[in-house]
């Protein structure tokens, strides 16, 4: 549980990075430690790794939009900085360098792994936005 | 007749701006495509068309005497820099609801632009720090922690160097992979850590192409094929050059009889 505070720093870390502003950080980084608890929470639960990507994603996901709409901020400025701790790119680069190595079937095997994880966080995230976009056409026809 | 298509191109050099902005500092292709019709729109050309892919923008309108006027521009330079993002997001709702004017617009566009980025020591030190949380997250004990500190800032100042002297994307990464896996290997020889991988990895979170190719599935789900295939492609070329700059030193220093 000590790597959920530490997906947090690197999350803030990131945030610095990429520039998002002073006042929006904070929120940033709770998020990208929101994301790896529910990341971590499904992988112990003996899920497999992207199915684990997919909760987090939902999660990140909703919170950003609840915290865009509080800071009057996009969301992807609290959701771009807070999947960097779950997001494979380290798998991304294994498959490459196994690739230079000549190991084939490990290259596959992280092609897949990086394929499925990337696809399941896109997935969470495409999903609670178009859920948001109807959710406040709704809700403004209601008004 | 004269001013109105003089307006046209002030409008167009507006909503092209600040589309450039939006997607050379990581913003979305449907936000750069929404932000400019937004724009388009909120100064009262309603028969607007806009096209963006990660290296191009074109944007399209037709004035009230149906004459079309289009522009088309290159993007060459990503980086990823939200606080202008958001910035110009802000300024395209604003100018939707009518309440900016053409002169304003500019000015603002040209503002956001020149917004300071945080400085060098404060991007060296949040590098550092992200580089000991992901020694931590892969496993690493308190020595990964505090040379991860060290590599991580050293990297990202060899990066902002090499993009000062714009060596081109591919070149930049492939050094940055070699510097990555030279700082584990200098630790692991010199007897300070027991494995290599923790550090260098930890240290190529911050160029390693995760984000660009989630990214990419998320256009590609959404729809935008263009830009899902382009994104991948730059994503695996990040990759492949990160890893060779790992590759090519690694076996420089097995073949000195080092490894």
């Amino acid at each position: 549980m000590k790597n959920v505070l530490f997906a947090a720093i690197a999350a803030t870390s990131f945030g610095i990075l990429f520039n998002v502003q002073r006042r929006n950080l904070l929120f940033a980084g709770i998020n990208g430690g929101l994301g790896y608890l529910f990341y971590s929470i499904t992988v112990a639960k003996g899920f497999e790794s992207y199915v684990g990507m997919l909760t987090a994603s939902i999660a990140m996901s909703v919170f950003a939009e609840i915290v865009a709409r509080l800071r009057k901020a996009p969301a992807s400025v609290f959701l771009a900085v807070a999947l960097i701790p779950v997001v494979p790119g380290g798998a991304m680069f294994r498959f490459v360098l196994s690739l230079l190595e000549g190991d084939y079937e490990l290259a596959f095997t992280y092609g897949i792994q990086t394929t499925l994880e990337a696809g399941a966080l896109a997935i969470g995230i495409i999903v609670v936005s178009s859920f948001t976009k109807v959710l406040i056409r709704k809700f403004k026809q209601g008004n | 007749m004269e001013a109105a298509s003089h307006k046209i191109g002030e409008i167009m050099d507006i909503a092209c701006r600040a589309g450039k902005i939006t997607l050379e500092n990581g913003g979305e292709i449907y936000r750069v495509e929404e932000t400019m019709l937004y724009i388009c729109r909120g100064f009262g050309m309603k028969d607007s068309e806009c096209y963006a892919t990660p290296t191009s923008i074109i944007v399209s309108i037709s004035d009230t005497m149906g004459e079309v006027h289009t522009r088309m521009i290159r993007i060459s330079s990503r980086g990823i820099n939200l606080r202008k993002v958001e910035a110009v997001n802000v300024l395209s709702r604003e100018i939707m609801s009518s309440s900016v004017s053409i002169t304003e617009a500019k000015t603002r566009l040209t503002k956001i632009n020149n917004t300071p980025a945080y400085p060098l020591w404060l991007t060296t030190l949040a590098a550092g720090t992200a580089t000991s949380a992901f020694t931590i997250i892969f496993g690493g004990g308190l020595v990964h922690f505090l040379f991860g500190l060290i590599v991580g800032a050293v990297l990202n100042l060899a990066i902002a160097l090499l993009n000062r002297i714009e060596l081109g994307y591919f070149t930049t990464n492939l050094f940055g992979g070699a510097i990555a896996a030279f700082g584990g290997w200098l630790l692991y020889f010199s007897g300070s850590i027991t494995n290599w991988w923790i550090i260098t990895f930890a240290a190529l979170m911050q160029l390693v192409p995760g984000l660009l190719f989630t990214n990419a599935l998320r256009d590609m789900v959404a729809g935008d094929f263009v830009s899902g295939i382009s994104r991948g492609g730059e994503a695996f070329s990040i990759a492949a050059a990160l890893a060779g700059g790992v590759a090519i030193t690694l076996m420089i220093l097995t073949r000195l009889g080092l490894g």
